[in-house]
């Protein structure tokens, strides 16, 4: 699918839309934290050095210590790894769970899309976080139940968005043509409509995974995910706000910052992303 | 005087893939009351043509050189809001697509009044009156109920109908009509022909109709300017064109149209439409032409006359090796 | 007289269309409609919007299930079969379609897409499959670096020349081919339908070729059945109804037909106004809203096609009535006069 565009298409882009570039350059830096996490942080971060609590930026804690000595950096850069890890997986499963569900909606019709679509809208009804907060309620908190609670939520979107992507591609002359030539009825849904269905679905999910992070940074500021003293950007500005009256505003900034940051990349990546993958077509 | 003069237009379009030089350098005329057929294929440059008259061509396109002389005055050297100003009025222009030309929200009444205000410039209470007699005047039936209506209700017949209504509210001496029946049926293809040629025998109106359908043109125009790849191949009185055609691509176009009596192939011209990026040195239709020799390949044919009323843009004509 | 390939018996199509809450309104696509087609043979179905002519062209392939009336390939009823037992017969009955480009699925390639109903009916496999298909895309005049290419980087030319190659990839029996120029430059047109005639006879294909351009139906058909709201209004041979043409719409159709016009043998017929709406197609005739020579008798009876000439049919009460247009044209100009 991809072989398609051609380089020249995506670094012109690229050319014309320095956005792009940037959100790209940022997620980019993020997974490579994520990644390298190990080899980047210079402490451990769960390391209390007793003896330089609550310490502002310095040359050797770049960007401070917080209430227990822990060094705010090596902690940013390894919540890096846990946060990405979540929203990937999150906006994986609420992909993947919502396309198939939004797919056999809108192929198969009928009562199942009345319930399928009814049960969406129940799904969709509950403000995100209430509904988070009852799933880790149900399940105790922990990485697992904000991954559950955050995809959980996000499954409606995607359905809607398949379903109807579906709902107009079904009524393209190649579909028909698809038909014609003898194609059973899971063949034309998996091997004709999906693939051309799935271009807003990806655009979709890149946007997603911006608001993901921040619903599991949420999650765990209210004490629903990872728990304290664990290296999550979100536990890290709960923490940080504790002190907030005494002035220590390195512990929650810089959090607060790569959170905002990581958002910011991925919205403006999705953005391009959206306009390489559609509009090129038609373009034409 | 002629109505219209175009003198050497040039519209490029500044592309990825480089500039295209859609038109470049294309001279015709056209006399009050006269309605021209500009007839071509995809990429011929026709519809640019129209666009290009009424400076209204779309980005990345640019209109580069030449003149577009309107009852006297260049139009390219118009300031901007006196072109506006003409837009409409003295010169109006249909398109393709009539139901998605028209706004969806206003019902077709409004717009005729407002119209009717704003180009022709009539007191607010004479617009109804005038817009009642302008959907007769364009064959429309129950003409007092029919301001009520909103687009999507007409037909596409009847949407055509009310666009060239709203096109000659202002009794503009020009009228351009880029491929106005191209998706209607037949037979609302027909009426609609004869709605221009009465426009023409009643108000006098000169026309451009471009189209690609050369049967079409032949219907209404009385003169003929066959497009290819930017240039006008041949240039001739409709009877006249069809009688003796002396370009090679008219012969073929005229050909390939599939007869009752015929039967085995169609004559088909050969090959597919040029590509206006990287243009063929010479003759731009040498590659797909039978009667192709050196010259044509090396030179840009220029036109010819084989009377005082028609031209074709070809060798043949001055090697004489036409028969 | 060999048997039919394909017979069509009184098949009507309406679909419901929700009108207020719970009301539903039809839409009488097409109405009541029979014709035999012969091996070798194409029947050419002409008509403008509304005529039914794409449905009833669908319907034949069973693409759509008619409310009524029977579609008989080779004497199988099409419309008793189940799906699956259906997908199996497309292999002898395809069909190409109007709008190239769309008829093509943007993410494959031409390869696949050709490719494709070998692999599914069992034709071929793999290497095999390939070969085969580089054939047919041979044979439709494309060349090979097309093959890897996707829909948007061919011209409508192109693209409907693939459209054809996964037609006959099964070597069908029956084709129907709808308006398959229509969307196409007139230059291409001609290379295109010089192909689609020397395809059919090299196939042996019998079809049937949709098109609202009767001068594209004069080249291509045996047969010509013309189509107003949704019923066959005349049918013919091609000689028949384009040297005689009996039925009132079809001499319009003729006379609006632009420039290349057939020579018709009767004055120009310009009707007024514009086609009713199949959602409520008019009493009695169906033609009879624009038909200039429509008595009181039009509107309460419904027509039947009849046998005017051996084998040329029409329905219309008045002509029958008076053994031919001219004559009814004749007599009009006297009433007149």
């Amino acid at each position: 699918m991809f072989k398609r565009l051609a380089r020249s298409e995506i670094v012109y882009h690229i050319r014309q839309n320095p956005a792009t570039l940037l959100g790209l350059s940022i997620v980019a830096l993020m997974v490579v934290l994520a990644i390298f996490a190990p080899w980047i942080a210079p402490y451990d971060p769960l390391e209390k050095h007793y003896d330089h609590v609550s310490e502002p930026p310095s040359s050797q804690f770049w960007m401070g210590t917080d209430q227990f000595g822990q060094d705010i950096f090596s902690r940013v850069v390894w919540a890096a790894r846990l946060d990405l890890f979540i929203a990937a997986t999150a906006v994986m499963i609420s992909l993947v769970v919502g396309s198939l569900l939004g797919a056999l909606s809108g192929y198969l019709g009928g009562w199942l899309d009345e319930i399928l679509m009814r049960f969406m809208d129940i799904l969709q009804a509950f403000p995100s976080l209430i509904l988070a907060m009852g799933i880790a309620y149900a399940l105790g908190p922990g990485v697992f139940t904000v991954i559950i609670a955050t995809s959980a939520v996000n499954i409606p979107g995607y359905a809607r968005l398949m379903r109807s992507t579906l709902l107009s591609e079904k009524q393209r002359t190649y579909v028909l043509a698809a038909r014609a030539v003898g194609n059973p009825p899971w063949r034309i849904l998996f091997r004709h409509l999906f693939p051309n269905a799935l271009t807003p679905v990806l655009v979709n999910a890149t946007l997603h995974f911006g608001w993901a992070i921040l619903e599991a940074a949420s999650l765990s500021f209210l004490g629903l995910g990872v728990a304290i003293p664990n290296a999550e950007w979100g536990v890290m500005i709960n923490m940080g706000l504790q002190d907030f009256w005494q002035g220590h505003w390195w512990t929650y900034t810089f959090p607060g910052l790569f959170i905002a940051l990581t958002v910011l990349g991925s919205n403006l990546l999705g953005d391009g992303l959206s306009d390489i993958l559609d509009p090129r077509r038609s373009h034409r | 005087m002629s109505l219209l003069e175009v003198r050497g237009l040039k519209t490029y379009f500044y592309t990825r893939q480089g500039i295209v030089k859609v038109l470049d350098g294309l001279d015709f005329r056209l006399e009050p009351a006269q309605i021209l057929g500009l007839v071509g294929e995809t990429g011929s440059g026709k519809s640019v043509t129209g666009f290009s008259i009424l400076r209204l061509v779309p980005r990345p396109g640019r209109i580069v050189g030449g003149e577009v002389v309107f009852e006297g005055g260049d139009l390219l050297r118009l300031p901007e809001p006196q072109m506006a100003a003409l837009r409409g009025r003295d010169i109006a222009m249909i398109f393709q697509n009539p139901r998605t030309a028209l706004n969806p929200l206003i019902p077709v009444g409004r717009f005729l009044e407002h119209v009717l205000r704003f180009r022709a410039g009539l007191p607010r209470n004479q617009t109804r009156d005038e817009a009642v007699r302008l959907l007769s005047a364009v064959h429309i039936p129950d003409p007092e109920r029919r301001l009520a209506s909103y687009p999507h209700q007409l037909s596409g017949g009847m949407a055509q109908r009310v666009m060239i209504a709203a096109a000659i509210a202002a009794r503009p001496k020009l009228l351009i009509a880029d491929e106005p029946t191209t998706g209607l049926d037949v037979t609302v293809q027909a009426q609609i022909m004869r709605l221009l040629r009465e426009l023409r025998d009643k108000i006098g109106t000169a026309q451009i109709l471009i189209t690609h359908d050369l049967g079409l043109a032949s219907e209404v125009c009385d003169v003929i300017a066959v497009m290819y790849a930017g240039d006008i191949v041949e240039f001739a009185p409709t009877r006249t064109l069809f009688a003796t055609p002396q370009h090679p691509y008219t012969q073929g176009l005229l050909a390939s149209r599939p007869k009752l009596a015929e039967i085995g192939e169609i004559p088909a011209i050969f090959g597919s439409a040029p590509d206006l990026v990287n243009p063929t040195r010479g003759c731009r239709f040498h590659p797909r032409c039978s009667y192709a020799f050196d010259r044509c390949r090396m030179e840009r044919p220029k036109p010819v006359n084989v009377s005082p009323d028609h031209y074709a843009t070809c060798f043949l004509l001055t090697e004489g090796k036409h028969a | 007289m060999p048997e039919p390939v394909l017979v069509v018996e009184n098949v009507v199509k309406h679909y419901p269309v929700p009108a207020g809450w719970l009301r539903h309104q039809y839409v009488h696509a097409v109405d009541g409609v029979s014709f035999e087609i012969y091996p070798g043979q194409t029947l050419a179905l002409v008509g403008e919007s509304g005529s039914g002519k794409s449905t009833l062209g669908r319907m034949l392939l069973m693409l759509e299930r008619p409310t009524s009336g029977r579609v008989l390939y080779k004497g199988q009823d099409l419309s008793r079969l189940r799906d699956s037992v259906l997908r199996i017969y497309r292999k002898s009955l395809q069909m190409v379609f109007q709008d190239p480009m769309d008829a093509l699925n943007p993410r494959m390639t031409v390869l696949e897409t050709v490719m494709e109903p070998l692999v599914l009916h069992g034709i071929a496999k793999g290497r095999v499959a390939r070969d085969r298909a580089l054939e047919l895309l041979e044979r439709v005049g494309l060349k090979r670096e097309h093959a890897a290419r996707y829909p948007h980087q061919l011209s409508g030319g192109q693209q409907q020349r693939v459209g054809i190659a996964r037609a006959l990839a099964t070597e069908p029996e029956f084709v129907v081919f709808d308006e398959p120029t229509s969307a196409l430059d007139v230059s291409v047109q001609a290379q295109l339908l010089n192909l689609t005639s020397r395809l059919r006879v090299e196939y042996g294909l019998s079809s049937a070729f949709i098109s609202h351009d009767l001068t594209v139906v004069s080249y291509v058909a045996d047969r010509v059945a013309v189509m107003y709201l949704g019923q066959i209004v005349e049918l013919g041979t091609r000689r028949q109804i384009f040297e005689s043409p009996q039925h009132p719409y079809t001499v319009s159709l003729m006379s609006s037909m632009p420039g290349g016009r057939p020579l018709m043998p009767w004055k120009p017929l310009v009707l007024e106004g514009e086609i009713p709406s199949p959602l409520n197609p008019p009493s009695g005739c169906r033609f009879h809203t624009r038909c200039p020579f429509a008595e009181a008798s039009c509107r309460t009876k419904m027509q039947r096609l009849e046998p005017i000439k051996p084998g040329h049919l029409v329905a219309c009460h008045q002509v029958m009535e008076r053994g031919g247009y001219d004559a009814l044209e004749a007599e009009k100009a006297r009433r007149k006069a």
